[in-house]
């Protein structure tokens, strides 16, 4: 259910922006059949998060169809014209960079990029903020970014994980967990992947597939012998999309 | 230089850095060989020195002539770097008794402290992993907190290691990286205070630092340790994983759990199933506050508790905020 001003939003008006079977209609669709309540200042407020998601679904399909190379922190590598490598294996944006400039030139050439599957997830935040956002306040805003899985994520950006929620949606970001993956294999622990809708996901180092499909790859690199599957589990990442919506409203 | 015993030539690795042991050593196997084999077969010598000068060793000394344990060890290390994974654990988990402490022996002496070798760095990963996960051995955790803190203070990527510590499923561990929040580096009690954000306030414990907040954190271990299982939650998955969930049903029943997956270690009888399932449609916050209650309330009194978890839930909150002045 979708409460807009502390009303009740009319569920056809909404529905009719997008076409039946796109990411979006799917998002909004399971935002009006929920049982949770979710509650938004404005029809624009709404607006934005989904098409801030469909962004999210944009950039993971053009990670994909360029062939992003999947490596470990230890193996990464980067476009050293826009990006620093930090001993830690994450990419540092240089000094000087134009911010958008650099996340542009990941998508523009992502052959030159290998990370892992976390990074590749942060990476598509960006580029969809970017695609969200007018290019200059993208560049105000995200002076200082570094590209290291989780770890050190812009404040504004408002990364968080939620456990445990009513409804999982187009864009989110889920994690598929390998309990008995083989331990010299790290890599292979888990998987980020966003939801592109459709019962499908896109997981950097596996590419496009349903659930099934994704834990069968997982199952492939655990310990030999083990019966333990690799499972979806009950999280979702997401962008703080009020506080993105309210920065670009407000700036 | 690391605590504990050490070899002369680990001495001259300290000293002179890897390329003046190399230089050392080498110079030592041609002028005096007998010495050189009895300087890497010092009973005190640390795996880094004997793994710098591994190619020293199987150019020039028999494998008959090096300590078992050091020889058995170079090779372990050979495996552990060799691109075939898949095998590679499997031979290693059904290898002889000998594997395991082979691993405890690379883990114990493998000092990486200013090591920027990767290839090292993964080594030591791989043999903390494949000890905690294949061999579910976690005499070791120690060593690898150790690392994961001597890494974070470098820079180095931690959540490999990290994830191996957290996959032992171990409570008990947690003293352990409780340890560092009392420690002089501000980064090492950053990481300590992340890998136990699970724990209430301690991430934004401003008021408190230090033994304060070494304490604090104790005793919330001691009262929750036997309802804390592991969520299999990582770095890889999220910022800010919590490693740990408290179980508030075993914990309002005083029922200790599996760390493994939170269920209870032995069966719940019929009254506690009853009392187990109208708990757990209670909202999240109650449960908490019913929780601690129970806990509180049986540690100052048994036989009021037994009295008091046959009433009625709702009877329960009410007398649990009596007793508390509202806090339930």
């Amino acid at each position: 259910m979708i409460y807009i001003a502390g009303t009740e939003a009319d569920r056809q008006s909404l529905l009719g922006r997008y076409p039946g079977g796109s990411p979006e209609y799917e998002a909004l669709q399971k935002l009006l059949d929920s049982s949770a309540t979710y509650t938004y200042s404005s029809e624009d407020e709404l607006i934005f998060e989904i098409n801030m998601r469909r962004h999210i679904i944009d950039a993971s399909l053009a990670l994909y169809r360029g062939r992003l190379n999947f490596r470990t922190f230890k193996e990464s590598f980067c476009n050293e014209e826009y990006w620093e490598r930090a001993e830690n294996g994450g990419f540092v944006l240089r000094a000087g960079v134009e911010p958008a400039a650099a996340i542009k030139d990941i998508f523009r050439t992502p052959r030159r990029y290998g990370t892992e599957c976390a990074t590749a997830i942060v990476m598509v935040y960006y580029k969809a903020v970017l695609d969200a956002y007018p290019e200059e306040l993208f560049n105000t805003t995200f002076t200082r970014i570094t590209l290291m899985n989780w770890q050190e994520m812009d404040e504004i950006m408002g990364v968080a994980t939620y456990r445990n929620l009513a409804d999982y949606i187009p864009g989110d970001c889920r994690y598929f967990r390998n309990p008995d993956v083989n331990p010299l294999t790290p890599e292979w622990q888990g998987e980020n992947a966003i939801d592109l809708g459709g019962e499908k996901y896109y997981g950097h180092g596996i590419g496009v597939n349903n659930a099934e499909m994704i834990i069968e790859a997982l199952n492939r690199h655990r310990i030999e012998g083990s019966e333990i599957s690799a499972y979806l589990m009950d999280t979702a990442t997401r962008p703080n999309f009020k506080r993105l919506y309210l920065y670009l409203k407000y700036a | 230089m690391p605590a504990g015993r050490t070899g002369l030539l680990d001495n001259i690795r300290y000293s002179n850095g890897p390329d003046g042991l190399r230089e050392y050593f080498g110079k030592m196997l041609q002028n005096n060989r007998l010495k050189a084999i009895e300087l890497i077969n010092d009973s005190d010598i640390q795996f880094s020195t004997i793994y710098l000068l591994r190619e020293e060793i199987s150019g020039s000394i028999e494998p008959e002539a090096l300590n078992p344990l050091y020889y058995k060890a170079l090779k372990t290390a050979e495996k552990l770097q060799a691109k075939n994974p898949k095998a590679v654990e499997k031979e290693l988990r059904t290898a002889d008794d000998d594997t395991r402490s082979v691993l405890k022996w690379i883990i114990k002496t493998g000092n990486p402290e200013r090591c920027s070798d990767h290839d090292y760095l993964k080594l030591l990963e791989n043999a903390a992993a494949l000890l905690v996960k294949s061999f579910r051995d976690t005499s070791v955790l120690p060593e690898i907190a150790d690392m994961i803190f001597s890494a974070n203070r470098d820079g180095k990527a931690v959540h490999d290691l990290v994830w191996a510590f957290f996959e032992a499923s171990r409570p008990e561990s947690l003293y352990i990286i409780a340890g560092y929040l009392n420690s002089p580096h501000s980064r090492d009690v950053e990481l300590a205070k992340k890998l136990l954000c699970f724990i209430p306030d301690i991430e934004n414990a401003s008021d408190v630092s230090g033994p304060a907040l070494y304490n604090r954190v104790i005793l919330w271990l001691q009262e929750n340790l036997p309802y804390l299982y592991y969520t299999g939650e990582s770095m890889h998955l999220c910022n800010s994983p919590r490693y740990y969930e408290v179980s508030y049903t075993a914990k309002y029943l005083l029922r200790p759990v599996s760390a493994e997956n939170g269920e209870p270690l032995s069966p719940l009888n019929g009254l506690e199933k009853q009392l187990a399932s109208s708990f757990d449609m209670l909202t999240e916050p109650l449960r908490r506050q019913l929780s601690d209650f129970s806990q509180m309330l049986y540690k100052r009194n048994p036989l009021q508790w037994s009295t008091w978890i046959r009433l009625p839930l709702n009877e329960q909150a009410r007398m649990a905020a009596y007793i508390t002045g509202g806090l339930v």
